[in-house]
């Protein structure tokens, strides 16, 4: 049954050429997505290449000025812009940098939204990293024409054109008591039939995640493997919709009513009904936030001097010093712990920001669990390393690199010592996070996929108890 | 037209009997008015957590340490973006702009703290405002309940019985269009009272509501009239649903992501890193690229000691310091003038693809003519952006004169008390009027004109040999 069922379903497709329009124009679109994907990341990474190459050229520059010819002014003044430590704390650049993974071409997510590198000195961590990137709002809000966009948005909508009349389509031509006469079972004429439409639909789309990958370059063989999961798995929950849709036995109209319907609410009402009901993050957070942004300005007093380094001592008892004669860097050492200290106290309201964020994310998740179209676009940003928490990853790992930073000079700022060129030898490097990707967290929004499949499949399955067409 | 008359009211009763009307509509209703209260309780509260952070910010400024001037401009200002009372029903690109910028001397900063940058991928699916369901999902409704208006007729063959009575296609559409426009003006009715009652009563709220009303209702004027052609010529309620379907997916999902992306790969935008680069070698070696600062400051203290007959300029009757920041710091604006139109003008060349596409999608125009109206467009931030800059010149200045006029030429340890602080004004932004708002949105304009012009046209030309059933 099933073999002529399929030749039958293939002669109507060689014969359609509404059905040939709408691949080739799907196809159209995922390839221009994937050229689209491509040229975004690609800038992105020139962006990044560019900064690394002139911060790079600085921090060369500031070691060739240890061989700078000391007998002249300006080959001093350029000796001890590279050896005293209190010039070099906030000149000598680093670069913290937010490398795509292999699939962000495939998938954007939010790397638009957040800067790819902070270039940093050990002045304060939040005032160089607070204020606002240069951005296109009109862009951002209407979002990328990347692969995962179409995967999420268009292929459902490819896969109900082709499915959602497979019997009404008889019941109009009249043909479905012949059928009925031919087969008998309806449950499997129907799956068959809804397996060949759907079966079309992800071939085109395995294709153009294979031209996918073959254009993002060099990849992990079980993101990829994963990502065509994904994909076949919520190509299926869509079959699984247009089954159940079918099992009314309703005309052409109602089903295609039905499935627009069920597009309209997966794409569009239920991720924002969550938010609706959930309510927005109070921004009174953000405000507090926005302060860190200021300039630090101390006053120049011994009294406040003393006052910042001794809470600075409190936290690193190693740099106080054995006596009470100010040294040669004492109000510098005074501004640096100043830094300090309130970079210490902003951590914590910054990490209670943060805290509330992801509380409201994972909510947010929770809510969405049902929400198919919602898994999936996580599961491929998992992939693809570009979700809200592989941002903030990259966030919290530029935090950790400026402390690395911070001590870099004024380490011997503390010491009371000159920088020697074997201190920038051993300068740190930033440290790319680790993937915030979450094994166990995407295995559940895998099984939440499975089950959608199981449940409309089931729920087709059930409504065709009665196996007759009429 | 009293036969019109008569098939706008058929239609009209039909549609009231029908029980997808009412699911279809019930359910539009609810979620919209759910939205349109919910959207105003976060407009309040925002509003109310902005108003807070403006007076704590206000009060941090005038209560600071009493310190020499122009430490006190680099304590700053804060410029927070203010929420427009019809925000709640068109958000607009206020999740996507950044809500605070800080304003401090030698350097414009951007906008911070987009609310986006918190939401995660609900985000980017859309946030779920009044203006979206009646920009995408309203329009859906009307392909539902009149996809089959023509094609119902030719399948069920009442057409020729309804051309025997003497009606004339322009008639009949005619009629069908007002029955039902009246079925959907009884949808749209508590939405517009709701959203009048919620925005508040002053004149120019009234006259942003008719201007919204009259543009939605433009807008679903055109999508009932397309809609109802689409049945007429194509004379199958199928192929109807699906071409108005897949022109409904065109002219909301495709085609505004598509101009957007491709107006950001044709003219791409700097890097905060590069454009602040571009401004600093400016600021060094001059706009012309050929005026250091070093050798503008001698020029300058050169016109001075002539000025003033001095040898020295301790002996000017001001501060030279102060003097040389307030110059300083009009050059830098003329240098961040130059660079922020520049970076202006690309943003405006990314979005105008978008514009244009307008023309031919009535979506874009409507979407871009309603954030307008909102005050949550991109001309709208920008008109922000700009009167924040300006006040950050002004006290910057205005702080940089105090040290010019006050202050000793290496004197560090002035101090300026709390009377100069509070004599610099708080800022206020005053919105831009709504001619300027709307000008921008030609295109958008003149596309719904043109499918207007359009439908007319194939309505008057609509081919005798479609009628026959």
């Amino acid at each position: 049954m099933i073999r002529t069922i399929f030749h039958s379903e293939y002669l109507q497709f060689r014969r359609s050429p509404a059905v040939w329009t709408g691949l080739l124009c799907y196809l159209f679109l995922g390839l221009y997505s994937i050229y689209y994907g491509r040229q975004v990341i690609v800038v992105q990474q020139t962006k990044i290449a560019e900064a690394a190459d002139s911060i790079s050229r600085a921090q060369i520059a500031y070691i060739k000025n240890f061989m700078a010819d000391t007998t002249t002014s300006s080959g001093r003044y350029n000796y001890e812009k590279a050896s005293v430590p209190s010039l070099v704390r906030f000149n000598y650049p680093f670069l913290a940098m937010n490398r795509p993974g292999a699939l962000a071409p495939l998938c954007i997510g939010q790397r638009d939204l957040f800067p790819l590198y902070y270039p940093l000195t050990a002045q304060s961590f939040y005032v160089q990293t607070l204020k606002g990137d240069i951005y296109n709002p009109f862009k951002l809000k209407a979002g990328n024409f990347d692969l995962a966009f179409v995967i999420v948005y268009l292929m459902p909508l490819l896969l109900c054109a082709c499915c959602f009349d497979v019997l009404s389509a008889e019941l109009r031509s009249g043909t479905d008591r012949l059928l009925a006469i031919a087969s008998g079972n309806l449950r499997l004429l129907l799956l068959y039939r809804l397996l060949f439409r759907s079966g079309l639909v992800m071939a085109a789309t395995l294709l153009l995640c294979l031209a996918g990958f073959f254009i993002a370059g060099q990849m992990n063989f079980w993101c990829g493997l994963g990502w065509i999961v994904v994909t076949l798995v919520y190509a299926l929950v869509w079959s699984g919709i247009n089954f159940w849709v079918n099992s009314f036995k309703k005309d052409g109209t109602f089903n295609a009513i039905a499935v627009l319907t069920a597009w309209v609410s997966i794409m569009i009402i239920i991720p924002s009904a969550a938010d609706l009901a959930l309510g927005q993050v109070p921004r009174t957070g953000e405000v507090k936030l926005a302060t860190l942004m200021r300039s630090r300005n101390m006053p120049e007093t011994d009294s406040a001097m003393n006052a910042a380094l001794q809470k600075f001592y409190l936290v690193n008892p190693r740099y106080r010093p054995k006596d009470t004669i100010p040294g040669r860097f004492y109000y510098f050492q005074g501004y640096s712990a100043f830094l300090f200290n309130g970079d210490r106290a902003a951590d914590s309201l910054v990490d209670a920001r943060y805290e509330l964020l992801a509380q409201h994310q994972q909510q947010l998740a929770r809510f969405n669990a049902v929400n198919p179209a919602y898994n999936t676009s996580e599961m491929l940003s998992m992939l693809a390393g570009t979700t809200l928490a592989d941002e903030w990853a990259f966030k919290s790992a530029a935090r950790s690199f400026h402390r690395q930073v911070f001590w870099f000079a004024n380490r011997p700022l503390f010491e009371g010592k000159l920088m020697k060129p074997l201190d920038y030898l051993a300068q740190p490097k930033f440290q790319p996070p680790s993937a915030a990707f979450n094994l166990k967290n995407w295995f559940v929004d895998l099984l939440a996929l499975t089950i959608g499949v199981v449940v409309f499949g089931l729920a087709g399955w059930i409504k065709l108890i009665n196996r007759s067409f009429l | 037209m009293k036969k019109i008359k008569i098939i706008a009211g058929k239609e009209f009763r039909s549609g009231l009997r029908s029980p997808a009307w009412y699911l279809a509509g019930g359910l539009f209703l609810l979620l919209t008015l759910l939205v349109l209260i919910s959207g105003y309780r976060n407009y309040r509260q925002r509003s109310q957590e902005r108003a807070a952070a403006v007076s704590e910010q206000r009060s941090r400024w005038l209560h600071q340490d009493p310190k020499h001037p122009h430490i006190a401009a680099h304590f700053g200002n804060f410029a927070f973006m203010p929420q427009t009372p019809l925000s709640f029903f068109d958000h607009g690109l206020d999740d996507f702009t950044g809500t605070v910028a800080y304003l401090e001397p030698h350097r414009q900063n951007e906008f911070a703290f987009k609310p986006a940058e918190s939401a995660g991928a609900v985000s980017r699916f859309g946030v779920l405002t009044a203006s979206m369901i009646l920009q995408v999902i309203f329009p859906l409704i009307i392909i539902f309940i009149s996809f089959d208006a023509f094609s119902r007729e030719f399948e069920q063959q009442t057409i020729q019985l309804l051309y025997s009575q003497g009606l004339s296609f322009r008639q009949l559409y005619l009629g069908k269009l007002v029955g039902f426009s009246l079925l959907l003006a009884v949808l749209l009715a508590p939405v517009m009272i709701t959203l009048a009652a919620l925005a508040g009563t002053d004149g120019e709220q009234w006259l942003l509501m008719i201007l919204l009303g009259g543009l939605y209702g433009l807008y679903f004027i055109v999508i009932l009239a397309l809609s109802l052609l689409c049945s007429a010529y194509l004379r199958n309620s199928r192929f109807s649903l699906l071409l108005l379907t897949a022109l409904w997916v065109m002219i909301t999902i495709v085609l505004p992501k598509w101009a957007a992306s491709t107006g950001d790969g044709f003219f791409r935008l700097p890097t905060k890193n590069t454009f602040d680069a571009a401004i600093h070698h400016d600021l060094l070696n001059g706009i012309n690229g050929h005026d250091p600062s070093g050798a503008r400051a001698q020029k300058l203290k050169s016109e001075l000691l002539r000025k003033y007959k001095v040898d020295t300029i301790a002996k000017l009757p001001f501060n030279f310091d102060g003097y040389i920041m307030e110059a300083g710091e009009e050059y830098s604006s003329r240098v961040y003038d130059r660079h922020f139109a520049q970076l202006q003008q690309t943003l405006i060349r990314q979005n105008q693809l978008t514009q244009w596409c307008g023309l031919i999608d009535p979506f874009i125009a409507v979407n871009g003519l309603s954030m307008a109206l909102a005050g949550t467009d991109y001309y709208s931030h920008l008109a922000f952006q700009r009167q924040a800059e300006q006040y950050r010149r002004r006290f910057v200045q205005q702080m940089n004169h105090e040290m010019e006029v006050h202050s000793k030429m290496g004197d560090w340890d002035y101090r300026s008390d709390r009377r100069v602080f509070a004599a610099v004004p708080p800022f206020r932004y005053h919105p831009q009027g709504l001619m300027a708002s709307i000008s921008y949105q030609l295109p958008g304009m003149i596309s719904l004109m043109i499918w207007l012009i359009l439908i007319v046209w194939l309505v008057q030309r609509y081919p005798a040999y479609l009628n026959q059933s």
